[in-house]
């Protein structure tokens, strides 16, 4: 116990060393110990050393992935652009379907049989060169080529629905509202228009189309006026 | 002042007096009180035990010596050591133990001291004696006057400089611990364990002057 204060004069301290010798009792150092033991045995303010250190890591580790998370749904709402609105168009799994499947064929052909009747001869011309353009993609998978011009300005004409259908969701937003303007462009007619009647295999093929499409109840109608129109048509055995 | 401290030093040791291996034992690793207290916050009790029974005398001579009745400085033992005890949860060894049980103890004084006001003046304390069997009569009788001068002059000092004497002697404080503990500066310290000593050297020496 010697201090930078008593080493002047190690008397005093010796003095007091001889005086103050007493010691704590018995049973104050069993009372110590006693509530020393019990706050243990309580577990009362436990916090361990790795406590606080745990507490930050969880903290910044749940913070990050929730700051990730954020950022990622950002991006995947940013608007598209118009050269993307386009391909979504091209791409998007509805006008696709409905051009693949034969119904939505037979009414693409159907709608351009019945505009090319009231089409003049110079707009079909003009409608020509659009014809090589794949822009359509999927969505304009027309039926096959056929070898009279005819044919192929019913399908010009198809195109030149789509892509004006195109051009209309453009003008609005999002591929649904294409698809929607398409479907509106087309009508679906529940009888043969007077073209289809011109022969009995233009007649009995706009049959089989509706037959195809669905319609089933309209084809026999238009069967039975094919019979009536020509008694001795006979029916392929395999389309029965 | 260098040589005696020297002096102070060796004694302390065994220098000169032992031989070199007679005090190899002492130098055996024993863990400091900031481990123990870190150790007994991970609920190692056996760590407290050996922490308390470090300190516990040395502190409570500290408060009997401040108080000057033995039940009060017994309640106020038992509430230092309580607070250590609670403590524990935000230990942190920020400073040495020592420094932070006396700021505990001397805290605990100064409550005391503002609950009663009449602590000081009714001392109980009453020298112990105790004498050599080897030695002459008149020679313990000497002694014995000098320990009751000593305790006599102890009690009638300011609290302030007994307190600060007490933190030095029991405590083994620097001026600067002393200084943090009482909370004045480290030149206000060293005068009130200064003026302490001048005093007390003053009740020792008095019969000497006297004569």
């Amino acid at each position: 116990m010697t201090t930078e204060v008593n080493d002047n004069d190690p008397r005093v301290s010796d003095a007091y060393r001889e005086v103050a010798n007493e010691t704590t009792p018995a049973e104050l150092d069993r009372k110590v110990l006693a509530i020393a033991a019990a706050e243990v045995r309580a577990g009362r303010g436990m916090p361990r050393t790795w406590f606080r250190p745990l507490a930050w890591a969880a903290t910044i580790a749940l913070s990050f992935a929730l700051v990730l998370e954020i950022s990622q749904v950002q991006d995947t709402a940013v608007p598209l652009r118009d050269g993307d609105l386009a391909e979504a168009v091209e791409n998007s799994p509805p006008p696709a379907a409905a051009a693949e499947s034969p119904a939505d064929e037979v009414r693409i052909r159907q709608q351009a049989n019945k505009r090319s009747s009231d089409v003049p001869a110079t707009t079909k011309a003009t409608l020509a060169p659009a014809r090589p353009e794949p822009a359509a993609g999927a969505a304009v998978n027309a039926p096959a080529p056929k070898s009279d011009s005819v044919a192929d300005d019913f399908e010009h004409a198809d195109m030149s629905l789509l892509r004006e259908a195109e051009e209309q969701a453009r003008m609005q937003s999002g591929p649904d509202r294409a698809v929607a303007a398409f479907a509106e462009k087309i009508e679906q007619p529940d009888s043969c228009d007077k073209d289809a009647r011109a022969s009995v295999d233009t007649w009995y093929a706009c049959v089989t189309d509706m037959r195809v499409a669905g319609r089933t109840e309209a084809a026999q109608q238009e069967l039975e006026a094919l019979r009536a129109e020509f008694p001795k048509f006979r029916e392929p055995p395999g389309d029965r | 002042m260098a040589a005696s401290a020297e002096m102070v030093i060796a004694a302390s040791v065994g220098l000169g007096t032992e031989p070199a291996l007679s005090y190899a034992p002492a130098m055996v690793h024993e863990p400091d009180d900031s481990a123990l207290m870190l150790r007994y916050q991970d609920g190692d009790v056996a760590a407290f035990d050996q922490l308390y029974r470090r300190h516990k005398d040395p502190i409570y001579r500290y408060l009997l010596r401040l108080c000057g009745h033995r039940d009060t400085a017994e309640d106020i033992f038992q509430e230092v050591w309580g607070k250590i005890v609670k403590a524990r949860a935000n230990y942190r060894p920020t400073a040495k133990f020592t420094t932070f049980l006396y700021r505990v103890a001397h805290n605990c004084f100064i409550d005391h001291v503002r609950r009663n006001k009449r602590h000081a003046g009714n001392t109980t304390l009453e020298p112990e004696l105790h004498g050599d069997p080897g030695e002459t009569l008149e020679l313990a009788t000497e002694r014995s006057l000098a320990r009751e001068r000593l305790e006599i002059a102890l009690q009638t000092l300011p609290d302030e400089q007994r307190d600060a004497f007490l933190l030095s002697e029991e405590g083994g404080l620097n001026m600067d611990q002393i200084a943090s503990v009482t909370g004045c500066n480290r030149e206000t310290a060293k005068s009130r364990v200064r003026y302490a000593i001048n005093k007390l050297r003053s009740a020792i020496d008095e019969p000497a002057e006297s004569s």
